[in-house]
């Protein structure tokens, strides 16, 4: 009996350090999707993770395109912040941390400042509640919330509020909840930008991007997939992940070589390419009902 | 039966010391490398391991039109000079760094949305008996604000 338990421990130990020694290899990215569900599970979870944190833009990120697109601030469209007591599983907990997240972001590159640290004090407390550990950004959240002025310092802690989260969970195997975390942000992202879109003729820059996501979408269901079925709440997502995907799959994709052209008075280079994705009124209209409907899901409760 | 232990031992070594160089990369990548991203704001997403010498790692990045961009290679020192490559979807190399003695960094902007690969190698040592050098490398990506 004491034998069987060593042996145990013993195998438990060992696996343990596989999945350690795994977790910080980087290695190709698989050619394909299919590539990726024939590997080795350990491994496509290590590898999806990292290829995704490279494909979706970082809520910041997301925000930016949307106030370069000239659209007009809308606070009717934001999640409400100060519910975080309201979303009782981990799950909802993760997804409304980047539902803040990129609600925070839209605010702040609109100059909502003080919306912002509204935003950046229930991401602090939607953290606390998935046990990340609390760290010196908690300190520099109170101050923000002090002094309200510091646009830069904004940024600041809350990209260190993200990183250091993301680090977290993968550091301690709980890759399935920085998924989530990266799910809602996409999502409400998405949300934002498709109800942003009031004439589609006008807007064809914004268009172009929210057409581009279709890469995202891809990799966000990759990414999903070895966790789907833990919860019902996973399994409804991957679900929506891929009707999403469906509704994509209409959207036209033209590449051509790109071509690099050095601009030494500003010191970079701009990459010249013809790629294009195109997006039609009945697909957009499809992806932005569908879209609506996985963000209620996600900020229902 | 007797070794058991001593192998238990071992492997929580093992586990505890992963964990431990796992540690000393964030903080590397925190201390040494998010700094250099400056000007360009750190889109909060740490992407870094331990390489060895001789390793090949590439990585498939979504770049947007019209965003001014900076990816920074950041590695340990004595890991010496790191080659970093772009391309393109169709494998066209869009950036060499030993064509710019060695350049960490790199700036663009791109005219349409695209995907980009990057490839970082580190070069296998001059002396093949020595052992092997190992070390902290971090992928990092900036953009400009507004």
């Amino acid at each position: 009996m004491k034998k069987t338990s060593i042996t145990k421990i013993f195998y438990g130990i060992l696996t343990l350090g596989i999945l350690l020694g795994c977790s910080g290899k980087t290695t190709s990215h698989p050619d394909s999707e299919n590539d990726i569900a024939n590997s080795d599970t350990t491994a496509y979870r290590t590898e999806a993770i990292r290829q995704i944190f490279y494909n979706v833009p970082s809520p910041l990120e997301m925000a930016n395109l949307i106030e370069k697109s000239k659209a007009v601030f809308n606070p009717q469209l934001l999640s409400q912040h100060g519910r975080e007591k309201e979303f009782l599983t981990q799950d909802f907990q993760a997804l409304n941390l980047g539902v803040y997240g990129a609600d925070m972001s839209y605010c702040r590159v609109f100059d909502q400042i003080q919306e912002s640290i509204k935003y950046l004090s229930s991401i602090r407390n939607l953290t606390i509640a998935l046990q990340i550990p609390d760290n010196q950004s908690s300190i520099a959240v109170e101050r923000l919330e002090k002094n309200l002025t510091n646009r830069d310092s904004l940024i600041n802690v809350s990209i260190d509020l993200f990183s250091e989260a993301d680090a977290y969970l993968k550091e301690n195997n709980r890759e399935g909840t920085a998924v989530l975390i990266l799910i809602g942000s996409w999502i409400e992202g998405m949300y934002l930008s498709t109800q942003l879109i009031t004439d589609i003729k006008r807007q064809e820059a914004l268009l172009e991007k929210i057409a581009s996501q279709k890469i995202s979408n891809q990799h966000l269901i990759a990414l999903l997939e070895p966790f789907h079925l833990e919860t019902p709440i996973r399994r409804e997502l991957y679900q929506r992940l891929n009707k999403l995907k469906e509704i994509f799959s209409n959207v036209k994709e033209t590449s051509t070589q790109t071509k690099t052209m050095n601009n030494p008075q500003e010191g970079k280079t701009v990459l010249h390419s013809g790629n294009l994705h195109e997006i039609d009124q009945e697909t957009f209209i499809k992806l932005q009902k569908e879209l609506e409907i996985i963000r209620t899901f996600i900020i229902k409760r | 039966m007797k070794s058991l232990p001593l192998l238990l031992g071992l492997m929580l070594t093992l586990i505890l010391g992963s964990l431990e160089v796992n540690g000393q990369c964030k903080n590397f990548t925190k201390n040494k490398c998010i700094p250099q991203i400056s000007p360009y704001i750190y889109n909060g997403q740490m992407n870094s391991a331990v390489l060895n010498e001789g390793d090949i790692a590439e990585l498939v990045l979504t770049f947007y039109a019209k965003q001014d961009y900076r990816v920074l290679i950041c590695a340990e020192e004595h890991l010496g000079k790191i080659i970093f490559r772009l391309h393109d979807v169709q494998n066209n190399v869009l950036f060499d760094n030993t064509k710019y003695n060695y350049a960490n960094m790199w700036d663009f902007t791109s005219t349409a949305t695209q995907q980009i690969r990057v490839e970082i190698e580190i070069p296998e040592g001059l002396n093949p008996s020595a052992t092997p050098k190992s070390g902290c490398v971090s992928i990092l990506i900036g953009f400009k604000d507004k």
